[in-house]
């Protein structure tokens, strides 16, 4: 009885404790980052908030990043669902080494990811050397910045897809299968809807990432201010040069954006949540 | 019988199989192999002086005690709040629970800039810090700062799950043998959220190694003192060296697959402590 | 012979789940793969369905031979342990689904298939639930709905796999009767797995035992029942007393069982609980002298440990409750035993351990 209550009296002491940390910690890394975007960014007034946010600079390279971001989204999706399929609905040799490497984009730095594209497609390798009289250029353009923000991304979708394809099991591809549906029938008619909450998980983390990516696409862009400057990499442009306002104005956008992001990825969590 | 069960009915394997290693290859395996076969133009003497190079080590050293610092600092907050966060009841708390993924959603330069001027001599909190003396913006405690605010929600998310498993039965058993707090926290809690607290800090460290846009801004990124190695690879591509950058690549690369190889090997010890309780 | 399963056998791994499995399935009749876990008979099954393939070997529905046929064309109804109803529809549009994916050529109209849909329902009794979805079922009324689904094809075999396993004891009881019922309307050639001998005793008209991959015994419940052929059998259609006695050619005696324990000719006897009769006195001289150890009333009939004084082996007899009360037996009472009914079996290769 004595031990119960000293248990008790412990709990409430290291409740307290562990609540002022978190909210301590979580000030100084949470609140006050966001803060401290928001109040720069309306510094100067909401004119000139304004004036940041739909000056040409910034306009062309949301242009950009939307772009990127509708090209590598759905491509990822595609090919991220075939692969959760593939390991998850079968077993064969090599299984967990193409598991691992799956998570290899998520454990380089983005700077080797860029690297990477560089090397193999800039101008000094043969193959580049070719690509260049060819007239295509993929390093230091749109191609490149895809390509790299389509690697960096790539795991998102096939990490979430798998545990829940694993943990669904086959019985209903199975019993559609019986019931005389074909292979994309039951993929499109059945694995689908029961994927659907997970994949969309995957696909706003994708997005996240790829509206957001910085080190990848500031590699393959060569950091060359103009054509191929993605959101973030124009707000980089803008702070190194001291234009904190117009800096803060366009981060403020992304944030917003993260905002959106956490608050669908909580609810897809929830839903996952619900449907288990 | 039903634990083997192959799952072979299933059609598209060939297919759905071929397209996914197709996309791999392109994607993941060309790029793999251009970076190094780039580094392996280079023999042996030449790879070894440049990475050999003072600024080279001094980089790597820059970035190794940061992102371990980091991880550190991020592993003791990381554990505080995903225990507060499992354990306890209190206002606020989904709101702070979705918080804690902000790093994961918000862009790295948007951090990276916000962290910049937040700890600069006019931001919030470099106006208290800098009279104390304490210069975070420019130094290298500018870059743990920001490999922290990278780092911990890897540590929340791996301990969470494991803590919210924690059978609080078997801790109350251990009370009622007469252990104290002390021992309760060495001999039952402890041992049993190990693996995933080490699995999130190694996912923080991992991540940290490779950071480039958070720490760039609040970093002075001077050579010697505050470059890190991905800084100083975009500052050769920038030169068109591009051998020096291919090799520290390559290096960074090798780095990388240790620490994916550690991370699976803490992950499988953390599934097998899960399924033996 | 409508199912004929010609030299299958298949491994998984190391592991041999099905060694050279030869059987032939009656038309019309509704049969039952009994056996442990582990014997195979969940493989077997998914073999017929085409849900996994054999290594080697044949199987064939009606004289066509199917092995290499995909399943979506076998037009075999398969009703899954977990039911595996589609979450995301209606039960109307579980049932339906199996003619709503046809092809525009061979699909029925939306008249023809809601008609259609509602007739079965209505023989599986669940017609006011068309509308709900399926986590608002119960595990009966869910099981009930992929049996619908499984015949709304029109299939030439109807297969379950274990359809009972995850229901309470009653459900379980009464889907049973059902599903024998319905059976008797369909006359469909169909084919469940079972590990509860009870089970396939009560619903099948054609039982297959399978053990280690193997298939051991086929026949009527009764045969099996009556005429386990190898002690596996017998240890797995019923509860079993396993004694050493001696067998003599034309009878084995019960008072052998407490003289002969060391004697040549010894052998192993297996005798049903059932199949012993307690008396107070013996007046046939066949009885053999116990002590009543235990006794447990179970339902309408009640359990007694035995020990024989002799041999010193236990015993366990499953008597009506009325001659229990009858006897007005206690604890440590001396009892006489006689068995009724034995089985022997002295073929060493034939032997196989079961535990109950």
């Amino acid at each position: 009885m004595m031990q119960k209550t000293s248990f008790a009296n412990e709990s409430l002491w290291v409740k307290r404790a562990g609540i002022l940390i978190t909210l301590g910690f979580l000030a100084v890394f949470i609140v006050l980052p966001l803060y401290t975007i928001f109040s720069e960014a309306f510094r100067s007034g909401v004119a000139v908030y304004k004036k940041a946010v739909t000056s040409p600079e910034v306009l062309s390279s949301i242009r950009l990043t939307l772009t990127v971001a509708l090209v590598c989204v759905p491509i990822n999706t595609i090919f991220g669902t075939l692969l959760a399929w593939s390991i998850a609905k079968y077993s064969f040799r090599g299984k967990k080494a193409l598991t691992t490497l799956i998570e290899l984009p998520f454990a380089v730095s983005p700077v080797i990811a860029g690297l990477m594209f560089v090397l193999l497609f800039g101008a000094h390798g043969g193959l580049g050397r070719w690509l260049q009289s060819m007239d295509i250029k993929i390093v230091f353009a749109l191609p490149g910045i895809i390509l790299a923000t389509t690697f960096v991304t790539f795991p998102f979708i096939a990490r979430t897809l798998i545990p829940l394809m694993e943990s669904l099991g086959n019985d209903d591809e199975e019993a559609a299968l019986t019931l005389g549906a074909s292979g994309l029938q039951t993929f499109f008619k059945i694995t689908l809807s029961n994927i659907k909450w997970g994949l969309l998980y995957g696909i706003i983390l994708t997005n996240a990432r790829a509206i957001g990516e910085y080190g990848a696409v500031a590699v393959v862009s060569g950091l060359i201010r103009g054509e191929t400057t993605t959101l973030p990499l124009t707000i980089g442009f803008l702070f190194d040069e001291y234009a904190f306002s117009a800096a803060f104005a366009a981060a403020s956008l992304l944030t917003l954006l993260a905002f959106v992001t956490l608050i669908l990825k909580s609810a897809m969590e929830r839903r996952l949540k619900a449907s288990d | 019988m039903k634990i083997i069960k192959t799952k072979s009915a299933l059609p598209g394997f060939g297919i759905t199989l071929g397209l996914s290693l197709t996309y791999l290859s392109l994607l993941l395996l060309i790029p793999l192999a251009a970076l190094t076969l780039y580094a392996a133009r280079l023999s042996w003497g030449e790879m070894v002086h440049i990475l050999t190079d003072r600024r080279v080590l001094s980089a790597f050293y820059v970035s190794f005690v940061s992102a371990g610092m980091a991880a550190l600092i991020a592993g003791m907050f990381g554990l505080v709040i995903a225990w507060t966060l499992t354990r306890y009841r209190f206002i606020g708390q989904r709101i702070i629970d979705a918080a804690i993924d902000l790093p994961f959603a918000i862009p790295t330069a948007v951090a990276g800039i916000a962290l910049a001027v937040m700890f600069s001599k006019n931001g919030v909190l470099g106006k208290v810090l800098t009279p104390l003396g304490w210069d975070i913006a420019l130094s290298k405690a500018g870059i743990v700062i920001a490999l922290i605010f990278i780092g911990f929600p890897f540590v929340v998310r791996t301990l969470q799950p494991v803590i919210k498993a924690l059978d609080k039965e078997v801790e109350e058993a251990a009370v009622s043998l007469g252990a104290n707090t002390r021992q309760r926290l060495l001999k039952i809690i402890f041992p049993a959220i190990m693996p995933a607290w080490l699995t999130g800090m190694a996912l923080a460290f991992a991540r940290g190694i490779g950071e480039y846009a958070t720490i760039i801004f609040i970093s002075s990124n001077m050579p010697f003192q505050t470059e890190i190695v991905p800084l100083l690879i975009v500052k050769k591509l920038l030169q068109f060296d591009y051998t020096g950058a291919a090799a520290l690549g390559t290096m960074m690369l090798v780095l990388a697959f240790i620490l994916l190889f550690i991370i699976n090997a803490l992950q499988s010890w953390m599934k097998k402590r899960e399924s033996s309780t | 012979m409508s199912i004929t399963i010609e030299n299958v056998h298949k491994k998984f791994g190391s592991f041999d789940a099905l060694k050279n499995i030869n059987l032939t399935l009656e038309k019309g009749a509704l049969t039952a793969l009994l056996g442990p876990s582990g014997s195979g008979k969940t493989t077997l099954l998914r073999i017929i369905a085409g849900l996994e393939e054999p290594d080697g070997g044949s199987v064939h529905f009606f004289g066509e031979n199917i092995t290499r046929q995909p399943i979506n064309q076998r037009k075999v109804g398969f009703v899954f342990q977990h039911y595996a109803l589609f979450k995301h529809m209606t039960i109307f549009d579980n049932v339906a689904f199996g003619l709503n994916i046809r092809p525009r050529a061979t699909r029925p109209t939306k008249e023809i298939i809601k008609e259609k849909v509602f007739k079965l329902l209505s023989m599986v009794q669940l017609e006011s639930m068309a509308k709900r979805y399926p986590s608002e079922l119960s595990g009966g009324q869910k099981q009930r709905v992929a049996l619908a689904r499984a015949l709304a094809v029109e299939p030439r075999v109807l297969l379950l796999d274990e359809p009972f396993g995850a229901l309470d004891a009653k459900v379980r009881q009464e889907l049973r009767r059902w599903l024998r019922y319905l059976h008797d309307e369909t006359h469909l050639t169909s084919v469940f797995v079972t590990h509860d001998q009870e089970e396939a005793l009560e619903v099948a008209d054609q039982i297959v035992i399978l053990n280690q991959g193997a298939v051991e015994q086929v026949g009527s419940p009764e045969e099996v029942y009556d005429h386990p052929i190898n002690p596996f059998v017998y240890g797995f259609m019923g509860h079993v007393n396993l004694y050493h006695g001696r067998r003599h050619l034309e009878e084995t005696r019960a008072s052998d069982v407490t003289s002969a324990s060391n004697h040549a000719g010894q052998t192993q006897l297996f005798v049903r609980p059932h199949d012993i009769e307690l008396s107070r006195d013996n007046p046939s001289g066949k009885g053999v002298a116990a002590q009543v150890i235990s006794y447990k009333a179970l339902g309408n009939r009640v359990r007694v440990g035995l020990n024989a004084y002799q041999s010193n082996e236990t015993i366990e007899a499953n008597i009506e409750k009325k001659s229990w009360r009858a006897l007005n037996l206690e604890l440590n009472d001396n009892v006489y035993f006689t068995i009724l009914d034995a089985k022997y079996y002295n073929d060493e290769n034939t032997w196989s351990d079961y535990v109950i």
